[in-house]
C-alpha cells in the first residue's frame, strides 16, 4: 500500500488532536491544519513524544483578500525521514503588529525565524527574549513583505536617484515605451 | 670630526639601503610570482605617502612616546654594530651590550599597541612577544658561542679575526652548527615567512599595526628598514667575516637577503605555537650541541 | 564635487607626484562586485605595480572602494570607516549599483546614489567591470592627483551637514559617530 509509513503517522497524531485536518500530500510530507490555539500544544507533543526534533523552518503568507496571516511551522524527523507542516491562521492587523507566541523555548533557533517574521511582516511573537530586527537594521519602512506594500512607489519616493536624460531615453519615452 | 660625520649619515645611508632591499624583496617575491612586480624604490613612495598624511588620529601621549622609543632602540642598536669605516662606538660595546638593545624595539611597540585597546592589535604584540622569545634564546646563544670559540665578546675582535686569516676562518666554515642555527632563528627575528604570524593581514588586520596609520606608520616602516639592515649586518659579523669596504658590504647583504627571500617567497605561515616549538626544536637543539663542541 | 586647480605650491605639486604612486586599497568587499578584486590583485592583471596594494585596516587606506550595492544596513558602517581613514582619502564607486542604482534600482533597501553619503572621486561603469577597467580608471585617479583635481575629502569637511542630514534621513535615527568631524577639520586647517 502506499505512503503507509506516513499514514501509520497520521493515524497516531489524529488521536491526540481531532479537531486537525491531516492530509498526506506525497510521500514524506504531510501537511496539519490546526486552530492557532493548539499550536504550542501540537509542537510540545512534536518535540517531546513523536521525535520530530528539528525544526526546519517558521514561514508566512499574507492572505490579504481573508485578513489574515498564515504561518507555518515544518517540522523534520530524523529517523522516519517525514517533513510535518502544520499551518495556522492569524487576524492581520492594518496598522501594527498581529500578536502570537512564541515557540523559543522549545528550539532555540525559532528566535531568527520569528524576528526574521516580525521585520519583514509585523508578526510580534510575544514572550520571546529578542524581537529585534537583524536583517533591516537602520531602516524605517513599514514591513515589506505584506502585500499592500509597493516596493517600487516607496523606493521612488523615498531614495534620491540621479538625474539622467539621455536622448535615446527621452526617443524611447516619447515614443511610448520604457518606464519611469 | 669624522665621528661627528658618521653619526649624523650612517642612519640616512643604512636607510636607503634598506629601503633598496625591501623594494628589492618585493620586486624578486613578485618576479617569483611570475608578475611584474612594483618598481624599486616604491618602498620610498610609501614612506613619503605616509608622511604626507593630513590628519592623524593620536591614543594619548604614551602612543606617540612609544614610536619614539621603537625608532630610537634601532637607532641605538645601530650605532654598536660597526659597519666598514665607522666603528666608534663598537669600540665600546659589544656583543652581550647588543643583545641588549635589540629588546628595546619589541618593548617599544608593546608599551604603544597595548596603549590603543584595539584587540586585533593586543593579539598581534602578544604573537611577537612570544615569537621574541622563541627565536632570541638560540640567537643569542650563538653569540655566546662565537664569543667563547674566539676568547672575545667585541664585535670588532671578531671581524678581525675572520677578517685576518681569509675565508677559511670565516664563523660559518669554523663551527657551521652554529651558523645553520643563527640562519634560522635570523628568518625568525626578519619577520620573513615561515615565521609572519605577528603581521598575518588577514586573520588580524596586520596585527599590532592595526591602529597606526599616517606618520606613525611611516616611522614604523623607517625603523624595519634599518631593521632589516642591522640584522642581517650582525650575522654578516658574526659568521660570514664582516665586510672590508661598502662594496663587498652590500654584495653580501644582497646574497644573504636573496637567500632568506627564497625561503620566504614559497611557505605559508606557521602557527605561533607551531612556530616556537620549531624554533626550540631545531635551531636551539643545534646552538646547544653547537656550544658543546666548543667546550669540550 | 570637483574643485578646479587652483594655486598649488611647488611643494605641493612635488608630494602629489611622489605620492600618486603608492595607493593603498581597503580591502573592504561591500557587494558582489569584490569577485572581480583577486583577478585585479593576482599575477594576470598585476595591480601591485602601479604602487596599489590591499590593505586591511581603514587607518592605513587611502582608497575606499565600493564594490557593487549597498543596503541600508552596509551604509552605515560603510560610512563609519570612511570616516576613520586619514585624509588625503578617495572613494571610487565600482559598478553601476553606485551610480544609479543598477540592478537594484527599485529595492526598499539599497542605497541608489553613493554621492549623497560620502564625496566619490570616480566611478568605474559596468556590471561588473573586468580588470582592464578597474586597472584603467585606477590610472585615471592617479592623473587625477598628479593634476591637483582629486580634492574630495575636502569636500566631506567642508560642507558636513549636508552628508549628515542625507545619512540621517536613510537610518533610523541619528548615528553616533567615534570622530567629531568639525573638530577634526579645524584642528587640521581643511
Amino acid at each position: 500500500m502506499e505512503y503507509e509509513k506516513e499514514n501509520s503517522i497520521v493515524e497516531m497524531m489524529q488521536m491526540q488532536f481531532p479537531e486537525a485536518a491531516f492530509k498526506v500530500k506525497k510521500e514524506r510530507r504531510i501537511e496539519v491544519r490546526l486552530p492557532s490555539a493548539r499550536l504550542y500544544d501540537f509542537a510540545v507533543r512534536m518535540q517531546k513524544k513523536w521525535n520530530f526534533l528539528h525544526l526546519s523552518a517558521i514561514s508566512c503568507v499574507d492572505w490579504i483578500d481573508d485578513g489574515e496571516f498564515e504561518l507555518v511551522y515544518h517540522f523534520w524527523n530524523y529517523d522516519e525521514k517525514v517533513l510535518v507542516m502544520a499551518k495556522i491562521r492569524i487576524p492581520r492587523e492594518e496598522e501594527g503588529d498581529s500578536h502570537f507566541e512564541t515557540i523559543s523555548n522549545l528550539w532555540q533557533p525559532a528566535k531568527f525565524f520569528e524576528r526574521d517574521i516580525h521585520e519583514m511582516f509585523g508578526v510580534y511573537f510575544d514572550g520571546s527574549e529578542d524581537m529585534e530586527r537583524f536583517i533591516l537594521t537602520d531602516w524605517n519602512g513599514p514591513p515589506p513583505m505584506r502585500k499592500d506594500f509597493i516596493t517600487r512607489e516607496f523606493a521612488l519616493n523615498f531614495y534620491h536617484y540621479r538625474d539622467y536624460e539621455p536622448q535615446w531615453l527621452k526617443d524611447m519615452m516619447a515614443a511610448g515605451e520604457g518606464n519611469e | 670630526m669624522n665621528v661627528v660625520l658618521w653619526i649624523i649619515f650612517l642612519p640616512i645611508i643604512l636607510f636607503v639601503i634598506g629601503t633598496f632591499m625591501l623594494g628589492y624583496s618585493r620586486k624578486f617575491i613578485a618576479r617569483i610570482e611570475r608578475r611584474y612586480g612594483p618598481p624599486i624604490q616604491q618602498v620610498f613612495y610609501d614612506i613619503f605617502k605616509l608622511m604626507n598624511k593630513k590628519t592623524n588620529i593620536s591614543h594619548g601621549w604614551m602612543h606617540d612616546f612609544a614610536i619614539l622609543m621603537l625608532l630610537g632602540g634601532t637607532l641605538l642598536t645601530m650605532y654598536f654594530i660597526p659597519v666598514p669605516g665607522f666603528s666608534y662606538f663598537a669600540q665600546y660595546g659589544d656583543v652581550l651590550v647588543i643583545m641588549y638593545v635589540l629588546l628595546i624595539p619589541a618593548l617599544g611597540m608593546a608599551l604603544g599597541v597595548g596603549e590603543t585597546a584595539n584587540p586585533n592589535g593586543s593579539i598581534g604584540i602578544s604573537r611577537a612577544l612570544m615569537m621574541l622569545a622563541g627565536y632570541d634564546i638560540p640567537f643569542f646563544l650563538t653569540f655566546i658561542g662565537m664569543a667563547m670559540l674566539n676568547n672575545t665578546t667585541s664585535m670588532l675582535d671578531l671581524i678581525h679575526l675572520q677578517q685576518a686569516g681569509g675565508i677559511a676562518t670565516w664563523g660559518i666554515i669554523t663551527n657551521p652548527i652554529l651558523g645553520v642555527a643563527a640562519l634560522i632563528a635570523l628568518q625568525g627575528m626578519l619577520g620573513e615567512k615561515p615565521f609572519e604570524v605577528m603581521v598575518a593581514p588577514h586573520e588580524i588586520a596586520t596585527g599590532p599595526m592595526t591602529e597606526m596609520g599616517g606618520k606613525y606608520l611611516g616611522i614604523m616602516m623607517i625603523q624595519h628598514a634599518i631593521g632589516v639592515v642591522i640584522e642581517l649586518t650582525i650575522y654578516i659579523n658574526l659568521f660570514l667575516g664582516g665586510a672590508v669596504n661598502w662594496f663587498e658590504y652590500i654584495v653580501k647583504l644582497f646574497v644573504l637577503f636573496t637567500l632568506l627571500l627564497s625561503v620566504n617567497a614559497v611557505f605559508g605561515r606557521f602557527r605561533t605555537d607551531d612556530a616556537v616549538r620549531f624554533m626550540w626544536k631545531i635551531p636551539l637543539p643545534l646552538a646547544i650541541i653547537g656550544v658543546l663542541f666548543i667546550i669540550f | 564635487m570637483d574643485e578646479k586647480m587652483t594655486q598649488r605650491s611647488v611643494w605641493e605639486k612635488i608630494a602629489a607626484k611622489l605620492s600618486k604612486r603608492s595607493l593603498w586599497m581597503l580591502h573592504y568587499c561591500t557587494g558582489c562586485g569584490a569577485i572581480e578584486l583577486p583577478p585585479t590583485m593576482t599575477a594576470r592583471f598585476d595591480m601591485e605595480r602601479f604602487g596599489i596594494n590591499p590593505m586591511v585596516t581603514p587607518r592605513q587606506a587611502d582608497i575606499l572602494l565600493i564594490t557593487g550595492y549597498l543596503s541600508v544596513k552596509t551604509l552605515k558602517r560603510v560610512v563609519l570607516t570612511y570616516e576613520q581613514m586619514q585624509a588625503p582619502k578617495y572613494v571610487v564607486g565600482f559598478g553601476s549599483c553606485t551610480i544609479n542604482g543598477g540592478m537594484y534600482w527599485n529595492s526598499y533597501a539599497t542605497m541608489k546614489s553613493l554621492d549623497r553619503y560620502i564625496p566619490v572621486e570616480t566611478y568605474i561603469a559596468g556590471c561588473m567591470p573586468r580588470p582592464e577597467a578597474i586597472i584603467y580608471s585606477f590610472n585615471e585617479l592617479i592623473a587625477k592627483i598628479d593634476r591637483g583635481e582629486a580634492n574630495s575629502w575636502k569636500d566631506y569637511y567642508n560642507n558636513y551637514d549636508f552628508y549628515r542630514e542625507n545619512q540621517e534621513h536613510t537610518f533610523e535615527g541619528p548615528i553616533e559617530t567615534y570622530n567629531d568631524i568639525k573638530a577634526d577639520a579645524a584642528l587640521f586647517r581643511i
